[in-house]
């Protein structure tokens, strides 16, 4: 289980348990943007965990990542902008024995353990409201706590092909049409569903028998809290195919152009493209070249190119096809 | 074969310079091409195949000239063309800080302008 802490924890010491990412996360205190991944039922669980663990045990333990003192120690892993709330900040990520010390500018500062376990936003600057906050915590903080638990989250929208996949992704950076092109193949053929608008974990589930396997199950910030796509959808789905988006097409380019991409081209793609990942350090990294050359070699992944019009959607939907039955 | 700039133009790494991978550099084989991954800078590179192959023999740490014959050997090039891109390749690979060479000293190159296998 991941913890998630806010910054208002003291007054609010009861928490909310959901279902992120194939994971169990417990979050204090409860934020209304995960509403649609609470875990049903869950009550039994929320009361039984938290006499397990008391939360000033875990502040205890984010504390040990971002004593003051230790400012100065540790490994520098970046320091430069990210578009984090609307706005390019500055961020820093030390890397401290314990965990992952992130600074950023306007916010405050997270605090992750080296296991992904614990994290916190540990000392909000007064000028952040709430909204920035939980961005903070339900994104760097939350996607690296799941990276250190193996699961990847990328840049992508994605569409599911059935009641139980396989889903198709969609990688590329913002303004590339992710979401565009997602919600123009909702509904484009029966069973098709959109399931992720801009952020997809992936994870490669070898051990178990299967493949690359995507977890639509993650907050989508951008849109509303009741309008998450990936609410009512499987927890876990095969992943079939990757189009990575390219240029966008002109106004006057006749439909979607789909061109395979060599494995390494889409292996680097997927690096590229992983939230994040400037926070990782090395061992971190290594595991996610790990994933991305894996879901290289087992997934068709090609470039896609196509104008954002509606009337090519028959157009994309057979090119989106295709690459399904290609794999 | 000397280690003398020769051919189309100045070579920038003599045959005894010795050639390692930098340590920490991430790298991935695919379907005979390579990706690297430098953590420290952030950035990322794909090799081609003779590149992918140049990246192997870096890992034994050997000479210049002993991976040009290497590839001389194993692919159908022309020496002078050979001997000037891998002068290119590696130079990048090193100004990208992903190999590093350590030029040789003394009576090094001499010893090291041959096969070492």
């Amino acid at each position: 289980m991941i913890e998630l802490i806010g910054p208002s924890v003291a007054d609010r010491p009861e928490r909310g348990i959901y279902r992120i990412a194939g994971r169990t996360v417990a979050v204090s205190p409860p934020l209304d943007e995960i509403e649609a991944f609470r875990r049903p039922g869950g009550a039994g669980e929320e009361s039984g965990a938290a006499g397990s663990i008391h939360p000033p045990d875990r502040i205890d333990r984010i504390d040990l990542v971002d004593r003051p003192e230790r400012a100065g120690g540790g490994t520098l892993l970046y320091r430069g902008p990210a578009w984090i709330g609307n706005a390019e900040r500055t961020v820093q990520c030390l890397r401290l024995p314990e965990g992952f010390r992130i600074a950023i500018e306007g916010i405050g500062r997270l605090a992750v353990t080296a296991d992904g376990r614990y994290a916190a936003l540990t000392a909000p600057v007064a000028a952040a409201g709430p909204s920035l906050c939980t961005e903070a915590l339900l994104g760097p903080a939350l996607i690296l706590a799941l990276a250190l638990g193996g699961t990847f989250s990328v840049h992508a929208s994605a569409v599911m092909a059935g009641p139980a996949g396989p889903l198709v992704a969609f990688v590329g950076p913002s303004g590339a049409g992710k979401s565009t092109l997602a919600r123009l193949l909702d509904g484009a053929r029966p069973g098709w569903r959109r399931v992720a608008d801009d952020i997809l974990p992936l994870a490669h589930r070898d051990a178990a028998g299967g493949g690359p396997t995507a977890f639509p199950h993650f907050p989508q910030l951008k849109l509303a809290a009741d309008a998450q796509p990936g609410a009512g959808a499987p927890e876990a789905l095969p992943v079939a195919a990757l189009f990575v988006l390219g240029r966008r097409g002109t106004d006057g380019s006749p439909g979607p152009v789909s061109r395979p991409l060599p494995k390494a081209a889409a292996a680097l793609a997927l690096v590229r493209h992983t939230a994040s990942a400037r926070l990782f350090d090395g061992p971190l990294l290594d595991r996610h070249l790990d994933l991305c050359t894996a879901v290289a070699e087992r997934l068709p992944v090609a470039e896609l190119d196509y104008p954002w019009r509606g009337e090519v959607v028959p157009g994309l939907a057979e090119t989106v096809a295709a690459g399904l039955e290609a794999a | 074969m000397s280690g003398a700039p020769r051919g189309g133009g100045e070579r920038r790494l003599a045959d005894g310079a010795r050639v390692a991978r930098r340590p920490g550099v991430l790298s991935r084989a695919l379907e005979g091409e390579t990706i690297l991954l430098d953590p420290d800078a952030g950035t990322y590179y794909a090799l081609n195949e003779v590149g992918s192959r140049v990246w192997d023999l870096a890992a034994e740490g050997p000479s210049v000239a002993a991976i040009r014959h290497r590839l001389l050997a194993e692919l159908t090039v022309d020496e002078e063309t050979l001997a000037r891109d891998l002068d290119d390749l590696l130079a990048r690979l090193a100004a990208e800080g992903l190999v590093e060479v350590r030029e040789p000293v003394g009576g090094e190159e001499s010893a090291e302008d041959g096969p070492d296998d």
